[in-house]
């Protein structure tokens, strides 16, 4: 099967700093993957080496099975939106658009006038007077309009408001629907995007922590609470990702399948199972220690 | 080929409201430099009043070199363009941006040439370049600042992609290095040699083809390092 972007054992070393260590990843054609992870997780520089704009230390990128280094073919199937600005300061707008219409094969002219519309942005404005929730715009029209095969995301909406990152959320997905291609989203942004993602990366100090489908992921992450001793004697043997006590009663999120058979059990000693929002899940995965599996005296 | 196009397409883009300033005020000192002169001879001087636009386009085609090297590589990479074909696109670049720069220059200098000489001004008077005003001539000035141009703006791209795969630390080693050099017995003497060459060319004493062939082979040089530097150069993180 040939996957959109393949890494296999990428490794990248910026002198004595360790930014990534052996990922292996394979994204698929049409589906929309989240790469989450906190800041310095080593995101932006595999995004990099995926679009050959940095070389890997160590392993290979295939893209749709092609290495995209000197590759017209291959990364003509790519686009990459930075946070940190694409475009020349001294650009407008609109000669912004006609440039990146110019480098991408399925530009679609009539997606970048509507979301250029719908966001307000004044094409003769130059790159360097817009706010940086402009210039995030300016980012996500040409991602959008691009209609490469493959759209990458690096963190889209720096300075962008509530209703500019849900105006960017439908038009994404309005897209997608009508054209469907491969689109990493990475992001801090998760509880927002949660419902966008089908499959979730999440890379925590240049290694892959979890990486799976974002529906699978969110059904094997629950909360149980109740009683302390009854708590305990159910999760025991599960993965625990966090624990925390009230008196006599405790909240364990765990990381790890129930059975039919075990929840029942669960309900009838009145424990409340509940679910782990994905944000709070990758909060646990990245965030603080990882309790390993059974092991609840920690 | 596309790629290319749209890469010479982005410089025109971005080149072109700088151009529009810098030729403005190529302009406006023109007329300035007549407004001096035609008050300089109200005053009774007489003797030569020498301008030449030809410094300030040289200086501008190498900052274009350097600048913009720096700019529009990892610009170039995030558009998704191989670094051979941003090579390819930037040589391009440099004749086409040398080639304008040098046909404006020369009707600027024609420009001049003929009102000076409608005020009343010999050539000897003002030292201009134009003295036949025929096509001929014309064409001499455009290829004699050309090929100089193409030169200095090669060199001043080479300095920018050392600059941007090596730091400037690596340039300022160069630098000392070249200093250095020029202590050998008869490196600084060879180095004048050239240096009169082109200025004697520039005044006409010289063959056009020897420097046309200097200059290719300069811009070919230059570009024979400027292209395994832009190979293996990445996007700064």
């Amino acid at each position: 099967m040939k996957y959109a972007v393949e890494c296999r054992n990428i490794s990248k070393n910026f002198g004595r700093t360790t930014a990534l260590s052996d990922i292996n990843i394979k994204l698929e054609k049409d589906k929309i993957y989240g790469l989450l992870g906190r800041n310095g997780a080593g995101k932006s520089t595999l995004l990099n080496i995926v679009t050959a704009q940095v070389f890997p230390s160590s392993g290979e990128v295939k893209i749709f099975g092609e290495t995209p280094y000197e590759n017209d073919r291959a990364l003509r199937h790519l686009c990459i939106v930075k946070e940190s600005g694409m475009f020349l300061k001294d650009v407008n707008v609109g000669d912004a658009l006609d440039i990146a219409s110019s480098f991408y094969d399925n530009w679609d002219n009539n997606l970048a006038e509507r979301l250029l519309r719908e966001f307000e942005l004044d094409r003769r404005k130059t790159y360097k007077n817009l706010s940086l929730g402009m210039r995030s715009q300016l980012g996500i029209i040409v991602g959008l309009a691009s209609r490469a095969p493959i759209t990458i995301f690096d963190e889209p909406y720096i300075g962008l408001d509530a209703a500019g990152r849900q105006l960017f959320y439908d038009a994404l997905i309005e897209d997608y629907m009508e054209k469907p291609r491969t689109i990493i989203l990475s992001t801090h942004l998760i509880d927002e995007v949660s419902n966008l993602l089908e499959d979730v990366i999440i890379l925590h100090k240049g290694t892959v922590k979890l990486e799976g489908n974002s529906e699978d992921i969110k059904n094997k992450a629950f909360y149980i609470s109740g009683i302390k001793d009854s708590v305990e004697s159910h999760v025991s043997g599960k993965k625990v990702l966090n624990k925390e006590e009230f008196g006599k009663t405790m909240a364990v999120a765990i990381f790890d399948s129930i059975s039919e058979k075990e929840r029942k059990a669960m309900e009838a000693d009145d424990l409340i199972i509940s679910s782990v929002p994905l944000q709070q899940l990758f909060i646990f995965l990245t965030g603080g220690k990882m309790i390993k599996r059974g092991d609840m005296n920690e | 080929m596309n790629r290319i196009k749209s890469h010479l397409k982005m410089h025109y883009i971005n080149t072109k409201m700088s151009l529009i300033i810098f030729w403005s005020i190529m302009f406006a000192i023109s007329v300035l430099g007549i407004l001096i002169a035609l008050y300089a001879r109200s005053r009774g001087y007489n003797g030569t009043i020498t301008i030449s636009h030809m410094p300030a386009v040289v200086i501008f085609g190498a900052i274009s070199g350097l600048v913009s090297y720096n700019e529009t590589l990892p610009y170039m990479l995030n558009m998704g363009i191989t670094r051979k074909n941003f090579i390819l696109g930037y040589a391009l670049y440099n004749t086409v941006l040398s080639l304008i720069l040098s046909v404006i220059f020369t009707f600027l200098t024609l420009w001049e040439s003929l009102l000076y000489n409608l005020l009343g001004f010999s050539n000897q008077q003002i030292g201009q370049i134009f003295t036949a005003f025929s096509i001929g001539e014309i064409f001499d000035r455009i290829w004699s600042c050309f090929i100089i141009t193409l030169a200095v703006t090669a060199f001043f791209t080479l300095v920018g992609s050392i600059y941007y795969k090596k730091g400037i630390m690596y340039l300022f080693g160069i630098g000392a290095l070249i200093m250095l050099v020029m202590f050998i017995p008869g490196v600084a003497a060879g180095v004048f040699r050239v240096l009169e060459y082109i200025i004697l060319y520039l005044t006409g004493d010289k063959g056009y083809l020897t420097m046309t062939l200097f200059s290719l082979a300069f811009f070919l040089a230059c570009y024979s390092i400027i292209y395994p530097l832009a190979r293996t150069s990445q996007v700064k993180r």
